[in-house]
């Protein structure tokens, strides 16, 4: 029973190999098929509402998957547990979800924003999305390590934004593939990694077709996906509201499918999301915000810092209530909150 | 004369208290030895010590000329011992436990067991009392068995520890005569005993033990003589009119006077310790002269069934086995009677795994009837089996005879891992049967359709069978570290309760730990680990990972408990 950890404690050898070079084979590896399971550990403690449970558990609880990957738009992760499981079986056209614990088959089409999910704490998700607009000067090498049995190149990605609350990124790549295999993040000042996710099995085989398939079962209940409805439907209802460019020194930018009334900030792993919240949300987010440990209560509103992520709800007199979240510094978020034209004109 | 018993210098101590100090020992053949002394002299000790139960702590014990304990494997077959009290199973008849004590130790050929059997009961009195449960006898009637299972096997050297303890007055009496037969028939009898009056009558040498000390040991007719009678020395040792007796023969007179009404040495009556080997031919001395009618064959293993039938027999005979797994399948019976009155099923992932298809699918059930026993009534079934394997036989005292018969001590732990494996077994399949008959018979089975594998693809019936099969197994398998651990905790007490409390701790520390992320680092080696892993059986593809982690987890908590048992077992003293 010793024999795996006494084989992941043999050295690995590392490889010459730039990172910058490491990174373009990280960013290329969506197409590499393999088949593994895979581990993800959050140290995430975020307030839980009643709306985003799975999102606080996805971070917050350790995750075990199954992957079966042929491609970037056909493969199959199952999250396993004890007694059941909830299999995400993507193709061209969307994905199909299967809850055994729910008997319920849903089936969703692809939008271009979505509520974190399990297949997106994948090493090899993660890794290509955290590395994606990381610019070569952040980047370093950091030797290599046996991760899954097989030789993992290290690159650290240390962010340059002052505001950013993440300290380093620590990806372990396959020298063969470029495929990420471990992918730890580490908020400022912490010794453990807020978020750990890493193969344990890998075998670099394109699986079958028919393992990837989903047809629902006969006696399950198929239902259309309402994926990231809360988040949507907010931005709906709340009127748009105009967001200076930048914040906390964080640059806005544009995603597509992103209602207006949201503003995103920063780059690469530096990200301040503001959003207005339907105040139902906002009471349960802000009684969960009060009542987490560490929460800093001032004339701004109340912000917590959870690992890496920070949260912070302000309602300014008169006005809706406003989500300010991302992985920046609490100091950041505070910032920010001041610089919102809103609540600028509150004070 | 050769020595049947010579130690030199035998000690034991536990801890700073001297239980046994240095004692010689003396005992001939042919003598019927008195060892007198006091509650707490140190007696049992030292019967314990020359029948190789308890390991002395200096000094050399010779028994018919072999060194204790080395010789052990030879030399107990021809010892018959009484040790500090009979002991046998309350459950099972006189009969079936002499059968029982018979098989289990080299006691001869299985064909003419139940002659011995009959024989013995016949010599101690107890020919009639039928398939009456020893634990109706009487205090005298379990004495007599005990004399019976010594005398089993026509032993060569009698080693009794107060022999006539609970006995009335007329079974006191026949058990001397019965003892006086055995003696004139070529037994060497020691006699372990704190009544003086009982050594005076029956022994012809005593060894008189005080506070560990051998303080006196001589003949009795020396020690009982008159002082300042007249020593004759003669250089004519033979017995005759006017001769003084041979040293060595009881006079029988002095045991009851009558003599003359009992046939004489080499003349035992037809049916009472005649051994059924053709060799002991009536009247034939043995090749080294010793008296007629002794059986010197020792009878070869292969003549029994092994020790591992004998525990199986013992574990499947008692009615408390079964009463366990009757209870066992008493709780999904339960369950699946409230479902189909209520119709209220625990949706999927509610409740125990396969809980919530068994309404659609009866043919489920066996699984659902695992999941309800597995996290709490099976292992407690298991731990309380297994923590009674040993330490219920060192409680009921029926360990020293085992030992002494001499049924090997790892060759015994085996017999009892190999049995508490049997028990689970026969348990998961007993679950699993009563499973399906419950399932099939008050669901809605549908053997044709086949199901939905956890992962919401589609299984065959043969594969719903075959992975039904492995999983029945599998959680047989999760089961061996619960009885590995209850087993090595029965080698550490002589409470039943105290090994399984002790596996069951165990079992319930690891349960938490399972649930603490904080305990993830150790969660690998955690003896619940995979229990649940059956349920991978059912997703699609199989999940192997943690079911190959789950057996080997297993496999090595056995190997290692095992070990660990059997270095205590074999080491340690049988006090019990």
């Amino acid at each position: 029973m010793a024999l795996p950890p006494l084989i992941g404690a043999l050295p690995a050898s590392d490889a010459d190999v730039t990172a910058a070079d490491l990174r373009n084979a990280v960013l290329a590896s969506d197409a590499v098929g393999y088949t593994g399971y895979a581990v993800s550990a959050g140290g995430l403690s975020l307030p839980v509402t009643d709306q985003l449970t799975s999102v606080a558990d996805l971070f917050s609880d350790r995750t075990t998957m199954r992957v079966w990957w042929r491609g970037r738009a056909d493969n199959r992760v199952d999250v396993v547990t004890a007694a059941g499981e909830t299999g995400t079986h993507r193709h061209p056209a969307g994905t199909w979800t299967w809850d055994y614990e729910t008997a319920t088959a849903t089936r969703s089409v692809l939008s271009p924003l979505a509520l974190p999910a399990p297949p997106d704490l994948l090493p090899g998700a993660l890794g290509r999305r955290l590395l994606s607009e990381a610019a070569d000067d952040e980047l370093s090498r950091i030797g290599a390590r046996r991760v899954a049995g097989r030789q993992g190149l290290g690159l650290r990605l240390t962010p340059a934004d002052a505001a950013s609350s993440v300290s380093r990124v620590d990806v372990w790549v396959d020298g063969d593939s470029g495929l990420p295999l471990q992918v730890e993040v580490y908020g400022k000042g912490a010794r453990l990694p807020a978020l750990d996710t890493r193969f344990l099995d890998l075998d670099l085989a394109v699986p079958a077709a028919d393992v990837t398939r989903f047809r629902p079962p006969p006696a399950a209940a198929v239902r259309q996906g309402q994926d990231a409805t809360v988040v949507l439907e907010a931005g709906r209802r709340i009127r748009p509201v105009a967001l200076p460019p930048e914040l906390a020194g964080l640059t806005r930018r544009q995603l597509a499918g992103v209602p207006a009334g949201i503003g995103l900030y920063g780059r690469g792993v530096t990200l301040l999301a503001v959003a207005p919240v339907p105040p139902r949300l906002a009471n349960g987010l802000r009684q969960a915000l009060d009542s987490s440990p560490g929460a800093v209560v001032d004339s701004l509103g109340t912000r917590v810092s959870a690992g890496p992520v920070s949260l912070m709800l302000v309602q300014p007199p008169g006005q809706g209530p406003y989500l300010l979240t991302g992985t920046v510094t609490l100091d950041a978020l505070a910032a920010a909150a001041a610089q919102l034209p809103d609540l600028g004109g509150s004070r | 004369m050769s020595a049947v018993i010579r130690t030199r210098a035998l000690a034991k101590r536990y801890g700073r208290l001297r239980a046994v100090d240095g004692i010689d020992l003396d005992v001939q053949e042919g003598d019927v030895y008195g060892f007198l002394g006091a509650n707490g002299s140190g007696k049992t000790t030292t019967v314990r010590m020359l029948l190789g139960l308890v390991l002395p702590t200096s000094g050399e014990i010779d028994l018919l000329g072999e060194r204790m304990p080395r010789a052990g494997r030879r030399v107990l077959p021809r010892v018959g011992a009484l040790i500090e009290g009979p002991a046998h199973y309350g459950h099972l008849s006189g009969r079936e436990n002499l059968s029982l004590l018979d098989a289990a130790g080299r006691g001869g050929p299985w064909r003419t067991r139940s002659r011995r059997v009959a024989e013995a009961l016949d010599q101690v009195g107890l020919g009639g009392v039928g398939r009456r449960p020893v634990k109706a006898y009487s205090l005298g009637m379990r004495q007599r068995l005990g004399l019976a299972g010594a005398l089993m096997r026509r032993p060569e050297l009698l080693v009794l520890d107060e022999p006539t303890n609970g006995l009335d007055p007329q079974g006191i009496s026949e058990i001397r005569e019965l003892l006086l037969d055995l003696h004139h028939g070529g037994t060497t009898v020691f006699l372990s005993s704190h009544l003086l009056a009982e050594v005076e009558q029956l022994c012809t040498r005593v060894g008189v033990l005080d506070r560990g000390r051998l303080v006196l040991q001589d003949r009795l007719a020396t020690l009982t003589a008159p002082t300042g009678s007249t020593v004759v020395h003669t250089s004519d040792p033979r017995p005759g009119p006017g001769h003084p007796r041979r040293p060595g023969h009881v006079d029988r007179r002095r045991a009851g006077d009558r003599a003359g009404r009992r046939p004489g040495r080499g003349q035992r009556p037809a049916g009472r310790g005649r051994c059924p080997c053709p060799r002991s031919g009536a009247g034939a001395p043995d090749a080294r002269g010793r008296g007629p009618g002794r059986c010197r064959r020792q009878p070869r293993p292969g003549g029994r069934p092994p020790m591992i039938v004998v525990e199986l027999r013992k574990m499947f005979r008692r009615p408390r086995t079964w009463a366990t797994i009757a209870v066992l399948n008493a709780l999904p019976v339960l369950v699946a009677v409230l479902l189909v009155l209520t119709d209220l099923a625990p949706r999927p992932g509610e409740g125990p795994p396969f809980l919530s298809a068994v309404l659609s699918n009866g043919a489920l059930y066996p699984l659902a009837a695992l999941a309800i026993v597995l996290p709490l009534f099976l292992p407690i079934a298991v731990a309380v089996v297994a923590g009674d394997s040993i330490a219920g036989e060192a409680q009921a005292g029926t360990l020293r005879y085992l030992l002494a018969r001499p049924v090997g001590r790892t060759r015994l732990l085996v017999a009892k891992l190999v049995a508490v494996l049997a028990f689970v077994l026969v348990t998961v399949l007993v679950v699993a049967a009563v499973g399906y008959v419950v399932g099939t018979s008050l669901f809605h089975a549908q053997p044709v359709a086949g199901g939905t594998s956890v992962s919401g693809t589609a299984l065959t019936p043969e594969q719903i069978s075959g992975r039904t099969v492995l999983a029945i197994g599998y959680v047989a398998v999760s089961m061996l570290g619960v009885a590995a651990f209850a087993l090595f905790f029965s080698t550490l007490t002589d409470s039943p309760l105290g090994a399984t409390m002790g596996a069951l701790a165990v079992l319930v520390a690891s349960s938490l730990l399972f649930t603490l992320n904080a305990a993830s680092p150790i969660a690998p080696y955690l003896p619940t680990r995979y229990w649940l892993a059956f349920v991978d059986f059912f997703r699609d593809p199989i999940l192997w990972r943690d079911i190959v982690r789950g057996l080997a987890l297993q496999g090595v908590y056995v190997g290692v408990l095992l070990a660990a048992a059997w270095a205590n077992f074999t080491t340690k003293d049988v006090t019990s």
